[in-house]
């Protein structure tokens, strides 16, 4: 048999339509967060609040629905202390919490999905096939959607239907279709919100450090300091100013939260539509401070 | 069609003019974009690409618009640039699958097609170690290996054999050819090397500063030198030379042994007509002297570009940058 010396061949095979080229970017991006065991960790804190919450939710209804035994006054305290009573405002007490690690997940994972790109040359690889800055966005985007949607939807989703399901009925759905509802576009906010945060501030600042220290900025700093500006200005009698809330994020999501929730106690209720464009208008930044240093060509002058 | 077409195309950076082309056409083959660092040769390949905006006037690369069908564009166009260009985190296999997984090849297929390319260009066994980790010849390779996975019509390498040692230059440099030869893929080599451009390309477009100063086929480019001929000899040639330099012939290039005999480059006084070598030959046939091919010499890539550039007034540092890989 003729051993035929290696040689170039074309290639004959078909190739898919555009539509879905941004998934293998958004499918690498999520490879190099799931090497790390950094974001294992990460994940697995997260699971750990979702478990404890799994959990009790299975122990009460043991107690109470198979061994008939009423719950005490003390652990009924303790039950709506750790809010896992299957109401609105149990639930988004639950994605808050979950979303504070997807802020510390995403502070650390900005560097490693989108900096490094810029930093070691890989703009122009994705930029030279035939894909846009469009699809560059939509996989990163993506990828961090994904692994934060894992951490804060999922998990809340999953407790409302373990919550329904140890009611033996189908009331508890039903009735409480809202708070599904609520559920998944609170949840889809606190994951998709950051998700284009993170792209802006990783695109501009490029190394983990500095994108720590402007996420510790945005999300610890700022609301620090508006809260401090909110008191002062009240305690002297100024008057609240309780626009400047418009500048926290945890603040518009929370205030956004309220409304989707059906949770009345918290001020300024009405005025969500402003917290709603507050969000908008950081997205948009983001997304035109990505789209501005994300380029083929870096122009030294 | 006609590989590229440029019409008045510049492109500003502020107030810098990086580009500034008249007319220019160059049909499918391989095209040598020749110039000094920061000439504008990346520029112009960008704006082929459709990753730059040209300022004004207008550009076409295998007959599209690079600035309404930059994608279908750099589908068919396989782009190798000078800097590195991976994304961070794979090994070089991966790295040439996810190229193809950006053209849309399916995942699978992709892989298999990375493999294939890489055994042709002879990567080996590095292919499973990530790419920062490899050698700097290994890696341009690995570049050429991702412009090449889908299959392109034409590829663009931008200064492919920067950082390589001579080796690993004639290796790559005779891959690109064979690319080109034996496998009819076009080429554009932006290249500030002229041995590089004189191994590969048949076309050259010349810029200096931003500015075009030639485009077109190699040999229409370059003058013929007055009076100077190369030859090629088979047989014993020491009388022929002899009786040459008899009538004051020179060989400018000393004879040198070739595969299929001798090759020389001669250099007659002026009025000398070629008349007289065959004359030579005819008188010296006992010795058996046999001339295969006598063609006028023509200037080197060097001396084009010196005459260009002087023609153009041009007093940077660039004849010399260029002169580099002489």
């Amino acid at each position: 048999m003729a051993i035929e010396r290696i040689a170039y061949r074309p290639w004959k095979g078909g190739f898919r339509g555009p539509l879905m080229r941004f998934w293998p970017i958004a499918r690498l991006g999520i490879g190099l967060i799931l090497k790390r065991k950094l974001f294992w960790l990460f994940l697995v804190i997260s699971l750990f609040s979702f478990l404890f919450n799994s959990a009790i939710i299975y122990l009460i209804a043991q107690i109470q629905g198979q061994t008939g035994i009423r719950l005490p006054r003390d652990m009924r305290n303790l039950q709506t202390e750790f809010l896992f009573t299957g109401t609105g405002k149990a639930y988004r007490e639950f994605i808050s919490f979950q979303s504070t690690v997807v802020m510390i997940f995403l502070a650390f994972a900005g560097g490693i999905l989108v900096g490094n790109d810029f930093r070691r040359g890989a703009i122009p690889f994705y930029l030279s096939r035939p894909i846009g800055k469009i699809e560059y966005f939509l996989g990163k985007f993506l990828a961090t959607a994904i692994l934060t949607t894992f951490i804060t939807l999922v998990p809340a989703v999953v407790l409302f239907i373990e919550y329904g399901a140890f009611t033996e009925s189908f009331a508890y759905y039903t009735e409480n279709l809202r708070i599904l509802g609520a559920i998944v576009v609170y949840g889809a906010l606190v994951s998709l919100v950051p998700a284009v945060l993170l792209l802006g501030v990783a695109s501009l600042l490029q190394r983990t450090i500095a994108i720590v220290f402007a996420w510790v900025g945005l999300f610890v700093f700022v609301p620090a300091a508006v809260n401090i500006v909110r008191t002062i200005c009240n305690r002297r009698g100024l008057g609240d100013y309780w626009v400047l809330g418009l500048a926290d994020i945890w603040a518009n999501l929370r205030w956004i939260s309220g409304v989707l929730f059906g949770i009345r106690e918290e001020e300024y209720a009405e005025s969500w539509p402003l917290a709603a464009l507050a969000l908008a208008a950081a997205c948009l930044i983001a997304i035109a401070v990505f789209w501005r240093r994300v380029s083929a060509v870096e122009v030294v002058r | 069609m006609d590989l590229f077409r440029l019409h008045n195309l510049t492109r500003r950076f502020g107030r810098v003019l990086a580009l500034d082309c008249r007319e220019a056409a160059l049909p499918p083959g391989a095209v040598g974009l020749l110039g000094p660092n920061g000439a504008g040769k990346s520029t112009l390949i960008k704006v082929l690409l459709g990753l730059l905006d040209p300022t004004r006037g207008r550009a076409e690369l295998l007959g599209l618009d690079p600035t309404r069908r930059g994608r279908a564009i750099r589908a068919r166009v396989g782009y190798m640039s000078e800097g590195e260009m991976f994304a961070p985190g794979l090994r070089a296999l991966e790295q040439v699958a996810l190229a193809g997984e950006l053209c849309g090849m399916p995942r699978r297929q992709a892989l298999r097609r990375a493999h294939e390319v890489i055994q042709y260009l002879d990567v080996g066994e590095a292919r499973y170690r990530p790419v920062e980790d490899l050698p700097t010849g290994l890696r341009q390779r690995i570049k050429l290996a991702q412009a090449l996975v889908h299959d392109p019509q034409l590829l663009i390498l931008d200064e492919p054999t920067n950082g390589l040692d001579p080796g690993g230059r004639r290796a790559l440099l005779e891959l690109i050819r064979s690319l080109h030869g034996r496998f009819g893929k076009s080429i554009i080599l932006s290249s500030h090397l002229l041995e590089d451009v004189e191994r590969v390309c048949d076309s050259l477009l010349i810029l200096q500063d931003g500015a075009m100063l030639a485009c077109g086929p190699k040999d229409d480019l370059r003058l013929q030198v007055r009076d100077r001929y190369r030859v090629h000899l088979r047989g014993d040639v020491n009388p022929l030379f002899a009786a040459l330099a008899a009538q004051g012939v020179t060989a400018v290039e000393p004879p040198r042994r070739t595969n299929e005999g001798w090759e020389a480059v001669l250099e007659g006084p002026q009025g000398w007509s070629t008349a007289r070598i065959f004359e030579l030959l005819d008188g010296s046939r006992d010795q058996g002297a046999v001339l295969r091919s006598l063609v006028p010499e023509r200037e080197k890539l060097g001396d084009l570009f010196r005459r260009l550039t002087a023609q153009t007034g041009s007093q940077t540092a660039g004849p010399r940058e260029v002169a580099r890989g002489h």
